[in-house]
């Protein structure tokens, strides 16, 4: 009698367990199941040490529901003055090799493909774009829409290769009106992409006003107009602005620029 | 045996009882970073009617991404340069103007540009939803002719280099 009893209460014990269990698991299933339904590629950004034969993964899954012809390339960035970076679709990345660059992928399969940097540039480091672009096998009339996913490349240079190194040139006043904000030229002489960021005071008689820098990636070699802070409300006249700029949490450079707000 | 059911009991209401304590505890784990577009397969776009007019079509797509700032465009994917850059084609015509995207009520941005055209941006997002319109003018005088195809490459890319 009192061993059936005990039964009872640990069938209860596991049911209620398991029910509980249940409860919690049942909202995050659907979840991860949403979490994906096209094409994805993992990680958004490869980083290793820029090191001859350096290697690292991508995986590429296909969750489309189509069947995909895959492409794999390693681009150059294309930098714009505002900052904004592109992968250039006219050139490779030459220093870079992809292995598995082109493949047929059913629907619900993954891949995985190995990105190499066979030789380390002068420079000592590497940046550039994955570009990844699935196209349905089956083409039709009318417009046909294909994937295309651009993850970072980073072959960042060894501790001791490492350079950070800042040039400041002119600021100037961009924009208009409420879209009225001061920006200085900032060109990365050093080696890796470490972001710029930094603090800016300006001075005139329209007042003071300081503020941090937005932190932003230059590219090696690259000049940018870096955004400082924005200019709007401040009345015409000449003003003066202290800049420091930061890189990898120390003071690279310290400039103090004039300009007029007309 | 007969302390043993009772003890029974008390465990099953204490392991019970225990189970929403266990919301309360640090929980965490490592999400890898990734890109992943998902994209509704339109239809349109392979003939037009006489005359001048604005035609349009609808792309709904998905978005899910790591990345602090992420960018959606649209480029051509049969041409890198020249005069068919953007541009729908038959095997009899080309049209005069180039298709355009926009994603929300942003102005229209054309796509026989070298440089891809930001249609939108988004910081970390889940199955973000963003519909990509795209418009094809048909100018006073031209004749559509033949059928026309074109690939698009609807584009999610990192930002940072």
């Amino acid at each position: 009698m009192y061993r059936s009893k005990l039964t009872l209460g640990v069938v209860i014990v596991a049911g209620l367990a398991a029910a509980q269990l249940a409860s919690a698991e049942g909202p995050s299933a659907p979840a991860a199941d949403a979490a994906q339904a096209g094409l994805s590629v993992t990680p958004a950004v490869i980083e290793t040490t820029a090191r001859r034969g350096a290697s690292s993964l991508a995986t590429i899954t296909n969750s489309t529901g189509r069947k995909l012809r895959v492409t794999v390339r390693a681009r150059p960035w294309r930098q714009a003055r505002s900052g904004a970076v592109a992968a250039n679709r006219r050139r490779a990345l030459r220093s870079v090799r992809v292995r598995s660059r082109k493949f047929t992928m059913a629907s619900g399969t993954s891949r995985s493909v190995t990105v190499r940097l066979a030789r380390v540039p002068a420079r000592r480091s590497q940046y550039g774009a994955l570009e990844v672009v699935g196209r349905p096998v089956k083409r039709r009339r009318g417009i046909n829409v294909a994937y295309r996913l651009i993850s970072s490349l980073r072959f960042n240079p060894t501790a001791g290769a490492r350079r950070l190194r800042l040039g400041a040139g002119s600021a100037r006043v961009t924009g208009r009106g409420s879209n009225r904000a001061l920006a200085l030229r900032v060109r990365n002489r050093g080696n890796t992409v470490d972001p710029v960021g930094g603090s800016v005071s300006i001075s005139g008689p329209g007042g003071g006003r300081s503020g941090s820098i937005s932190s932003t990636r230059i590219l090696p070699g690259k000049r940018i107009n870096l955004r400082l802070i924005s200019l709007s409300g401040l009345r015409k006249g000449r003003y003066s602005a202290s800049v420091t700029l930061t890189q990898a949490g120390r003071n690279r450079v310290g400039v103090t620029r004039r300009f007029r707000i007309r | 045996m007969r302390r043993l059911v009772p003890l029974a009991a008390v465990t099953a209401l204490l392991l019970v009882a225990a189970a929403p304590a266990s919301a309360q505890t640090d929980v965490g784990g490592v999400v890898p970073s990734m890109l992943d577009l998902s994209i509704d397969d339109p239809r349109g776009f392979a003939s037009f009617p006489r005359g001048p007019g604005e035609h349009e079509l609808l792309i709904g797509t998905r978005i899910t991404s790591t990345a602090n700032r992420a960018t959606l465009s649209v480029v051509d994917g049969d041409q890198t340069s020249g005069r068919r850059l953007g541009h729908l084609a038959s095997s009899a015509s080309v049209l005069a103007q180039p298709l355009e995207a926009r994603v929300g009520s942003d102005p229209f941005q054309p796509l026989d540009v070298s440089i891809d055209p930001v249609l939108a941006e988004f910081g970390p997002v889940a199955r973000e939803r963003a519909r990509i319109r795209l418009r094809q003018r048909i100018e006073a005088g031209e004749r559509p002719r033949g059928t026309y195809t074109k690939t698009l490459l609807i584009t999610l890319s990192s930002t940072a280099p």
